[in-house]
């Protein structure tokens, strides 16, 4: 719902954003503007696109957008954008606590963490003078 | 034997958590005065008839007499004679069906099995109520002695020593153990309740690890009550152990967080020797620094003893004490304040300074000031991290299970060649089933259960030859070594985890880039400073090129 929403005002306004230069676009000849401003730079990218161009993604959302901006009277080529990418860590930056594991299992952090388990382990049954009921 | 009622707890620490104050209390003198009756009625029973000078001091030198001890030893003989003869008699006796004979056998089998595990004083749990009940009537039974007389004398002799021994496991199972052993135990019983808890949507507090139902948070504070029971309990251990800790987790715990920092950061992992270096120089230097609010932390407690000492002195003492008593309580905020500092954000100490490479001041700045201004993301990156390293926990508990499983099950098969042979102290078990026993396949769990067989098995459950002790050793070694890497994962997860949430931290409330680490000037290699950052694909986490940002500084694609 919110990137829906995003991205419907960020149609109805295209020119509200920062416009890259052309010559940065991927896709030559078309400009680059920037979605979710206020998410942290680079969070969406979308580039206008040919009369042809196929979404990647998010299908329903531009079909809802576009037929806002067609209410609104918006000419259609102000308002049809292609969402080319999203970057989920930008607009939720804690998708990024999900490369924990990948870092967990890495065999370097896995030898550190291996002698520091044994080595608390002999620790702590060198130090194990009390005695506990059963 | 004083009977406790069920489900009543079956360690000390098991009771400080489930029970209050007095209750604990009462358990533990019930405790001891079962452990007393016990050992006397031990005593009255196999040494009840000598005089009061030569009386044992324990239980155990009173069963354990010279005599047992050769009377164990020619049972043992008498035994093996008693096996081999009987099944021979019943492969000869022709009355007997095939299928009957093989019953037959079995039976006198698992019976000499059974007297064989009481007399190397092994558990018998393995061993069904019937198989117990009739091993001793089954292996007399078999073949009788052909005197009544010497028939009723190898019943006496072998019921005397099974007696003897039975008491003697009774006596082990209630010796006490090691305090680090019985917290290591619980602490893990509270860990896989935790885990049981994430895997079945128990988030919350709803029940603790010694319910029926764990949820997450509930068994992380049963946890909590169980490094209480150490801190109350046993003071010295904790401290020493405390300190043991500290230096071990720490050292290691900064070299991780250093390495994931980089990592997270650069792309490129650093090497060994440049971790552990970076490790030595900070941590020692953090933990000398740390001395300083360690040492007001100790001031104020002074205080606060010489305030109590001063209410002592009648009259005069209890008219200060009274009168001063909210400095007392001031004293007390303060250490409270230190304490819930070090608690919520001593995870955030160590990525600090393995990212910043600050000192212990800036660190307790930085971990203490995030968790203040952003309470909730603190506690909503805490729980995100709960829930995924619970789930990844469980999923490569699974694999280290299948991995033992596997193991055991095809290299056991060809080592008794699929049942036919069987151990060198045994009839029933195969040689690897007796050095090492894992749980059934239909006794496997996906979720880690808290209580009964882990799922790495037992050792040294069975009666073993030498060779087989040996290989007993070598084999536990290999195993605790798998069994010690998902714990060396936990570990590692903890850590990298840190070091992820301060990352996100700083870059929300300081603004700061993901990009910047610290980077020490080396002088041995030139003074280089920082390397550059990897370039856009190479290795992995390398951040994705972004439009209109510099190198490095760009977001990394979800």
């Amino acid at each position: 719902v919110a990137v829906g929403f995003l991205v419907r005002r960020r149609l109805a306004e295209p020119r509200r954003g920062r416009g890259l230069p052309a010559e940065a676009s991927p896709m030559p000849g078309r400009p680059v503007v920037r979605l979710f401003e206020g998410l942290g730079d680079g969070a969406c990218e979308a580039v206008q696109p040919s009369y042809n161009a196929t979404s990647d993604g998010l299908r329903p959302v531009f079909r809802a957008a576009r037929r806002q901006t067609a209410e609104r009277e918006i000419p259609m080529d102000e308002g049809r954008q292609e969402l080319r990418r999203i970057y989920w860590s930008e607009a939720l930056p804690f998708v990024r606590l999900f490369g924990t594991v990948g870092r967990a299992i890495d065999l370097h952090h896995l030898s550190l963490a291996l002698a520091c388990v044994v080595l608390a382990y002999i620790g702590g049954t060198a130090c194990g003078t009390g005695r506990v009921a059963a | 034997m004083v009977s406790l009622a069920p489900g009543s707890p079956g360690s000390e620490i098991e009771a400080y958590v489930r029970l209050d104050g007095a209750g604990f209390r009462q358990w533990r003198e019930t405790t001891r005065q079962d452990h007393e009756r016990f050992e006397n009625r031990c005593i009255e029973r196999f040494a009840g008839g000598t005089d009061a000078k030569q009386r044992p001091r324990s239980a155990r030198e009173a069963i354990q007499s010279k005599e047992h001890v050769l009377e164990v030893r020619e049972v043992g003989g008498w035994l093996e004679r008693k096996e081999r003869e009987a099944l021979a008699s019943i492969e000869k006796d022709a009355s007997l069906s095939a299928e009957a004979r093989r019953r037959q056998a079995r039976e006198l089998r698992r019976s000499a099995d059974y007297v064989r595990f009481l007399l190397a004083r092994k558990p018998v749990e393995i061993f069904t109520m019937e198989e117990a009940a009739l091993a001793v009537p089954t292996l007399l039974g078999v073949q009788p002695e052909p005197e009544a007389e010497r028939q009723a004398e190898a019943r006496s002799r072998l019921e005397r020593v099974v007696e003897r021994q039975q008491a003697l496991l009774g006596l082990d199972a209630r010796r006490p153990r090691g305090v680090f052993v019985a917290q290591l135990e619980f602490q893990m019983r509270c860990f896989s309740a935790a885990v049981q808890g994430v895997a079945s949507g128990r988030w919350g507090f709803g029940g603790g690890a010694l319910d029926p139902e764990p949820s997450l948070l509930g068994s992380l504070g049963t946890s909590g009550a169980g490094l209480l029971w150490l801190v109350t309990q046993r003071p010295v251990y904790a401290i020493v152990y405390g300190l043991v800790h500290l230096l071990v987790f720490g050292f290691f715990g900064m070299a991780i967080c250093r390495s994931a920092a980089v990592q997270w950061a650069r792309g490129e992992t650093p090497t060994h020797a440049e971790t552990l270096r970076f490790a030595r120089e900070k941590f020692f230097s953090f933990l000398a620094e740390a001395g300083f609010p360690v040492a007001i932390f100790l001031g104020v407690v002074v205080l606060l003893l010489i305030g109590g000492l001063v209410g002592a002195i009648p009259i005069v003492g209890e008219f200060l004490f009274g009168a001063g008593y909210g400095l007392a309580l001031l004293g007390a905020l303060a250490l409270v304040f230190a304490l819930l500092g070090l608690i919520l954000g001593l995870h955030l100490m160590l990525p600090t300074v393995a990212v910043e490479g600050s000192d212990f001041f800036d660190a307790v700045q930085h971990a203490f000031g995030y968790v203040i201004q952003r309470g909730w993301n603190v506690a909503f990156y805490t729980l995100s991290l709960l829930l995924y390293g619970g789930l990844a926990f469980l999923v490569y508990r699974v694999i280290a299970l299948l991995l033992l499983k596997v193991a055991h099950a095809i290299t056991g098969a060809g080592m008794s060649w699929f049942g036919a042979w069987s151990s060198a102290r045994t009839s029933t078990l195969g040689k690897l089933e007796a050095i090492w026993r894992m749980p059934a396949w239909n006794e496997l769990s996906l979720l880690p259960g808290t209580g009964g067989l882990p799922f790495w098995g037992d050792f040294g459950h069975a009666p073993l030859s030498g060779g087989e002790t040996v290989a007993a050793f070598l084999v536990e070694f290999w195993v605790f070594l798998v069994v010690a890497v998902l714990g060396a994962f936990v570990v590692s997860f903890y850590f990298c985890g840190s070091t992820a949430m301060y990352y996100l931290l700083r870059r929300d409330i300081d603004g700061i880039d993901y990009s910047e680490v610290y980077y020490e000037e080396d002088s041995d290699t030139g003074g280089e400073g920082p390397p550059p950052p990897a370039e856009a694909g190479e290795g992995k986490g390398t951040p994705l090129p972004v439009l209109g940002s510099q190198p490095g500084s760009g977001p990394v694609a979800g």
